[in-house]
């Protein structure tokens, strides 16, 4: 896959400075041509033009106790404050790729993973209306947690394909929707899930 | 190249995005067999594909009918080998109000856009279940979600999205994910047929403002063709410019 065509080589700015899932999308990133920031999430102001931003808070763990105002609110400051050092439509825009879990279809074991998966869906898909006449896309990877040697917990949604998932799967969807060709495709919730996604009618 | 080596099949594949698709993934290193009702379109389409490199057959089908579609399979292992890839494509769209279509209107369209994507995908999941792998792409719409006019073809694609689940879940267990892709305005000789006037409206109904080419379609198509993309199944993604989010009613006529 490409990346955005610019003069200099495009930036992007990765969150999630202790997940695995972000290290994965960082090294994807890095081996299709970006550069790469990594983040805390804490809203920053770039030196230099981003082309992408991947917003990762870390739902795809076993645990529950996310906090879904707190996520929220920090996807809406981080977009704020990378807003002025985004290219304009002529310039090529810009990709903001959200990774939320498939547990905002609803999990009994993780409510409030849920809540913040599900309230960040209709975040991303707000700010996809108001960003698309500037150019910029907003998707969302809904994915279920990654498969991290065998040590995975049983009570896990349960791919219906002959592979778990793994978070270079997941790295390699955030990527897609990070490509200059992926621009007509915009508020979009792509599922990562080995089919986990099916049977819940939120899904479609 | 990420799809060396595979052998893909495109219904409707002469013009617009079924010609996109089959570009791509001939480019992506894919034999391809450019399937359209029209031979003649079909093999002008495959000598072009030949023309800038690539490895593609045309041949003629008519999706709606089980032993035409059995004959595409059939000449597809015979001339390319067995198919990897299904991308079901064809399609019509009959814009009509629902006090004037008529019962051949509704039956044509669902025979093809409904019933073409049941003979093909059969067709394809028999030679794919025993070798445990394979791809099939479905080309639905944004109209699915309903639009003015277009009861008949809404009702097809809506049926399109339903086969993908359903398809999805059945041949997970085999390798094979199905996917969908629901276009939205795309500029296409289809759309170009209306008056200037509808796609000024439709247009204005655009989150983008913008039209979306065949080529925005076919990259979003190699993504789930990929052997990459074997924990992606089920899914109905969108290359519609934001118009799946929200679009303002005034294509209403």
């Amino acid at each position: 896959m490409t990346s955005l065509q610019h003069p200099e080589q495009p930036a992007a700015i990765v969150t999630g400075a202790d997940s695995p899932v972000a290290a994965a999308i960082a090294s994807r990133l890095r081996s299709s041509g970006w550069r790469v920031e990594r983040a805390t999430g804490t809203p920053v102001v770039p030196k230099a033009p981003i082309s992408g931003l991947v917003y990762e808070p870390g739902l795809l763990a076993s645990a529950d106790g996310a906090r879904p105002g707190q996520i929220v609110d920090q996807l809406f400051d981080l977009v704020e404050s990378v807003r002025p050092r985004l290219p304009t439509s002529s310039e090529g825009g810009a990709r903001i790729v959200v990774v939320s879990s498939r547990d905002g279809l609803g999990w009994a074991d993780r409510p409030h993973a849920a809540a913040a998966s599900g309230a960040l869906v209709a975040a991303a898909r707000s700010l996809a209306l108001q960003l698309a006449p500037a150019g910029v896309t907003v998707n969302v990877v809904a994915a279920v947690p990654p498969e991290a040697g065998t040590s995975r917990a049983a009570a896990e949604p349960s791919e219906l394909t002959p592979d778990a998932v793994t978070a270079e799967d997941i790295a390699r969807t955030v990527a897609f929707f990070l490509d200059d060709r992926s621009g007509y495709i915009t508020g979009q919730v792509l599922y990562c899930c080995g089919g986990a996604s099916l049977l819940s009618s939120l899904s479609v | 190249m990420s799809l060396d080596g595979k052998t893909a099949v495109i219904t409707g594949g002469a013009s617009g995005i079924g010609l996109a698709i089959a570009q791509e993934f001939a480019a992506a290193g894919a034999r391809v067999v450019v399937a359209d009702i029209v031979e003649d379109r079909a093999v002008t389409a495959a000598a072009r594909i030949s023309a800038d490199g690539g490895t593609a057959v045309g041949l003629p089908v008519d999706v709606s009918d089980r032993t035409a579609v059995e004959a595409l399979f059939a000449r597809t292992e015979a001339e390319l080998g067995p198919v990897d890839i299904l991308v079901n494509n064809a399609g019509i769209s009959i814009d009509r109000g629902v006090r004037r279509i008529t019962d051949d209107e509704w039956h044509k369209t669902i025979g093809i856009n409904q019933t073409g994507v049941f003979l093909c995908s059969q067709a394809a999941a028999t030679s794919m279940i025993p070798r445990k792998t394979g791809r099939i792409i479905n080309i639905a719409s944004r109209a699915w979600l309903g639009w003015f006019g277009q009861l008949a073809y809404s009702t097809s694609k809506g049926g399109v999205v339903s086969a993908t689940r359903s398809l999805a879940i059945e041949l997970a267990k085999y390798g094979i994910t199905v996917n969908c892709l629901a276009p939205g305005l795309i500029d296409t000789p289809l759309l170009r047929n209306e008056p200037a006037e509808v796609l000024e409206r439709l247009l204005q109904a655009q989150p983008t403002g913008t039209l979306g080419a065949p080529e925005d379609v076919a990259w979003a198509a190699r993504f789930f063709a990929e052997p990459d993309a074997r924990t992606i199944t089920g899914q109905v993604l969108y290359v519609c410019g934001g118009k799946s989010l929200y679009a303002r009613p005034a294509g209403q006529r």
